[in-house]
């Protein structure tokens, strides 16, 4: 189901559908009027530091907050006038667990297709199946604050398939996990993205993203930056190559002037080093070994695209 | 389209195809939703159905043998009747009060801010208003119980014997209701856990000592027997022990009324309130 980028969709209309949209608290402006959408069956990323309006955006859509301006579609439903109508076509993944401790494993996804007039016999088989696809079938009769991270992580999945949404929310999904457990539910998120599931999820995690997200925007101060797949943004933003250059200190404004001579645009990479973006066929070696400076080459990849886009200032909420 | 689930569990509840713009919504969003909420918490009572059974029946155990037996045989007679006859009715609209109160205060608020139960709650179709009224109802039925608990325990001691006391639960329902409402909105108004402690120090307690449940309220201190005039929990006593003996007065009627005044005030407010604090 991957969607060419002018417009020729296999299925007429998208998922979800944001037009100028525009969140305020107050006087401060947390989305400043974005428009984006995710097409059937793709994987869409929102990205930005902290306090670009990631999740503002998620909270309107998963109707945990109103809209103040613009325009937000899902399945051609508006979130403003169809709320509930809305909630029942997103399973929604929040940040932080909100299992409820009241329950075990698998009544957790029980009470909670209740919500969805979800009941009895198939809110049970859903149960197992969702369970099943997270792998927490043999851990359903256990309390949910015996689960590891990993686990309570997964089970917020399974309880968001439990109305059988066609889209699927996820706020940071793997945050705070272990490289097994954020393997695992990448590989589970694939799956279910197989299986026609439309997913839209938020990151700060660039390998995340360039491993799931079909397409993305890069946010930063409540506007998009950039949009396209992961490897377009690369191309264009980053280059094929990336030059990274730790100059002896005193030699740093040396180094930098002759990578420059050479053509180059060195740039700060913070910590004493120069990058350069975009560096491949560019032959340097010599200059280098003269300064004795320490240098690799690798791959550009989507944490260049996103510093150079986002700057390196650290965000503060 | 296809569904991520197989056999039975692909059924839709509202028969509607997955991706179609016609989602599981109930015909009657306002009561079903409310409903379901209520079942979340009736399912969680029901899993500790041991400790809470205990608590219900076991308390009032030992506190109409203090109160009715104990202090009573000292005290012989109140208004007419034995003390334990007097205060045992006392002790169910006050349980009543607690029943509600707990679950609506400490309860909510854990639900709210401790397990973000609200926040899973209403990524479902359920709105505010649902979720408010659900934990409102459920506060209520807890007062039901608590009620209905101490009502027979008096029973088994013998201190209750009219018939018409069977309306006593049913009327602590209706206590139930209104300090549910009550509590729900100091709970969308309070800093922090903590503050709720001053909520139980200066209405709550006070209520249960100064509403006649333990003495009548005519021979308090004149400023005090203004104050009682006001709480809810007076007028539920009132009408309580009416019940319990049988009794049925137009003091009853104007005591009733009154909690319905808090209630038309206090059921919209916790909605607004908690409206308020959650949506931003």
């Amino acid at each position: 189901m991957r969607n060419g980028d002018n417009g020729a969709h296999e299925s007429g209309s998208p998922v979800i559908r944001a037009r100028s949209l525009v969140k305020r608290y107050g006087d401060f402006t947390a989305v400043a009027g974005v428009d984006f959408e995710v097409w059937p069956g793709e994987c869409f990323g929102l990205l930005g530091p902290n306090g670009a309006g990631k999740s503002s955006a998620i909270r309107m859509l998963t109707g945990l907050s109103p809209i103040s301006g613009g325009e937000l579609l899902v399945c051609g439903l508006d979130v403003a006038r169809h709320p509930r109508q809305v909630k029942a076509l997103v399973g929604v993944v929040p940040q932080e667990d909100n299992l409820d401790p009241d329950f075990r494993v698998r009544k957790n996804l029980e009470v909670h297709a209740r919500y969805f007039g979800v009941q009895g016999r198939v809110a049970r088989e859903r149960a197992l199946q969702a369970l099943d696809l997270v792998r927490l079938r043999e851990r359903q009769n256990d309390r949910v604050d015996t689960l590891s991270g990993g686990m309570k992580r997964r089970l917020l999945i399974a309880r968001a398939l439990m109305n059988d949404p066609p889209v699927l929310v996820l706020d940071e999904p793997t945050t705070g996990l272990d490289p097994q457990s954020r393997h695992l539910l990448w590989e589970r998120l694939s799956s279910l993205k197989r299986q026609g599931i439309t997913i839209l999820l938020t990151t700060h995690y660039m390998e995340e993203a360039t491993h799931l997200c079909d397409r993305m925007v890069i946010m930063d101060n409540g506007r998009i930056l950039v949009e396209g797949r992961p490897s377009e943004l690369i191309g264009s933003h980053a280059g094929g190559e990336v030059l990274e250059v730790r100059p002896p200190q005193e030699r740093y404004e040396a180094v930098r002037e002759r990578l420059e001579a050479l053509g180059l645009d060195a740039q700060d990479g913070g910590g004493g080093a120069l990058v350069v973006f975009g560096a491949e066929g560019a032959s340097i070696s010599a200059e280098l070994t003269d300064e004795a400076a320490e240098w690799t080459r690798r791959p550009a990849n989507l944490e260049d695209v996103f510093l150079r886009l986002t700057g390196r200032e650290l965000r503060d909420e | 389209m296809s569904s991520i689930f197989t056999g039975a569990a692909a059924e839709r509840a509202g028969g509607a195809a997955r991706g179609a713009a016609a989602p599981s919504v109930p015909a009657l969003p306002l009561l079903a939703l409310t409903y379901w909420v209520w079942l979340r918490h009736r399912d969680a009572f029901f899993r500790v159905w041991r400790t809470e059974t205990l608590g219900i029946f076991g308390e009032p155990v030992f506190a109409l043998a203090a109160f009715g037996a104990g202090l009573g045989f000292y005290l012989r007679s109140i208004e007419g009747v034995d003390y334990a006859v007097y205060v045992a009715p006392g002790l169910v609209a006050g349980y009543a009060m607690f029943g509600a109160t707990f679950d609506t205060t400490f309860g909510a608020y854990m639900r709210m801010m401790n397990h973000r139960t609200f926040e899973s709650i209403l990524a479902t179709p359920v709105t505010i208003r649902e979720l408010v009224l659900g934990e409102w109802v459920w506060g209520a039925t807890r007062a039901a119980l608590s009620g209905g608990g101490m009502l027979a325990i008096a029973a088994a001691y013998g201190f209750v014997d009219h018939p018409a006391a069977a309306l006593m639960v049913p009327y602590c329902f209706l206590i139930g209701l209104v300090f549910a409402a009550i509590s729900l909105s100091v709970v969308a108004l309070v800093p922090a856990m903590s503050t709720l402690n001053t909520y139980f120090t200066l209405f709550i307690a006070p209520m249960f000592f100064l509403s006649g449940t333990f003495f009548p309220i005519d021979d308090l201190p004149p400023f005090f027997r203004v104050y009682a005039q006001v709480l809810p929990l007076t007028h539920g006593t009132t009408v309580v022990r009416g019940f319990a003996i049988g009794e049925f007065s137009m003091e009853m009627a104007w005591a009733t009324l009154a909690l319905f005044a808090y209630l038309a005030v206090f059921t919209p407010l916790c909605v607004w309130l908690m409206r308020r604090r959650i949506v931003k």
